[in-house]
């Protein structure tokens, strides 16, 4: 997935976005939004799996921006902040549905979803996702990050705050695990 | 030949690596069928996973975010516990008699030498002086009298 911020130099960058915002300029938000919205929610829809739940994580996210485009200091990408607000507010949403379906145990947990289930559905996405899934949080969300956002093991770790040797050694476990997982799964 | 790392092979596989880190994994990869397979297998995962697309190029939030900002904007704000000014002012010397006397306890606990134990002393005399004294001025900038009597004082009346 490509890169959302343009290259023209006539068009203003992510950066001189947030300084019109940081001066009230609505318009810039709106900017950044039809700008990086596609990303946020690819993010949001793979890692908690609820388009409604996605859009309202995403909506959230840009509120945050706009919350603190006044302290925003452009010291690192404006992309890798923006997810890392979005990874963060969607882990923190897997974590209180995990504890809400705990507590509702008559409510299937999609995490728990099997494999035997997905295959018997003879979809291939949905082997994917169940392989997905059964990886640790972290596996997951660098494969999510690095295999569908398209972002670099160093985009990884600023964007999650884990040393981009932490990230390597993720990946490389992830997609060894996902390897015997989807053997047999023609691509 | 010393193999790539595990790790290089990811970024040889997901087009991360350099174009110096491609062609040196692709020469060695003709001499080692070991990595060879591993690279195979690592195309193979790659790709399948290619098989969970989504779009959601349908989806516009733009209104949405805008319209969540301007209902922020013109929601009253939070009430801002106004503290009165005699009250601000009374904390403001409470604070500054605790600091006061706790340094003086921790310099006197301390085996502090003598003069700095006497300043300590003569910080906490300072603060008691102020807070028993009756106070009387006249603001220059307002004109207001400005007046205070220590509650003993009052209650003694």
């Amino acid at each position: 997935m490509p890169d959302s911020e343009p290259n023209n130099p006539h068009v203003p960058n992510d950066a001189s976005l947030m300084a019109r915002l940081r001066d009230g300029d609505h318009a810039a938000l709106g900017e950044l939004v039809r700008r990086h919205q596609r990303r946020v929610l690819d993010i949001a829809v793979r890692t908690l799996r609820d388009h409604t739940l996605a859009e309202d994580i995403a909506q959230e996210a840009f509120l945050r921006v706009w919350r603190s485009a006044a302290d925003y200091v452009p010291s690192a990408r404006f992309t890798t902040w923006l997810y890392r607000i979005v990874v963060n507010l969607c882990l923190d949403a897997r974590r209180k549905r995990r504890a809400l379906l705990a507590e509702t145990p008559d409510q299937p947990d999609p995490q728990q979803y099997t494999a035997e289930a997905a295959m018997h559905h003879a979809d291939r996405a949905a082997v994917i996702r169940t392989a997905l899934d059964g990886l640790p949080e972290r596996q997951r969300v660098a494969v999510l990050l690095h295999k569908y956002s398209g972002l670099s093991m160093r985009e990884i770790a600023g964007t999650t705050g884990w040393t981009e040797s932490a990230v390597e050694s993720l990946l490389v476990r992830a997609y060894a695990t996902l390897r015997q997982k989807l053997e047999g799964l023609d691509s | 030949m010393l193999c790539p790392s595990a790790e290089d092979l990811v970024r040889y596989v997901s087009g991360e690596a350099g174009a110096d880190d491609a062609a040196r994994v692709e020469v060695h990869l003709v001499g080692c069928p070991t990595c060879a397979e591993t690279v195979a297998a690592l195309r193979e995962t790659w790709a399948a996973l290619d098989a969970w697309q989504l779009d959601a190029s349908g989806v516009d939030l733009t209104e949405r975010v805008l319209m969540a900002v301007e209902a922020e904007e013109a929601a009253p704000r939070r009430h801002r516990w106004r503290w009165p000014a005699l009250t601000r002012l009374a904390a403001s010397v409470a604070i500054a008699a605790g600091l006061g006397i706790g340094a003086g306890r921790l310099v006197s606990q301390s085996a502090a030498p003598d003069r700095e134990t006497a300043m300590a002393d003569g910080v906490r005399d300072e603060i008691v002086h102020t807070l028993t004294s009756a106070y009387a001025a006249t603001d220059s900038a307002t004109g207001l009298a400005l007046r205070f009597e220590p509650a003993s004082r009052k209650e003694g009346r």
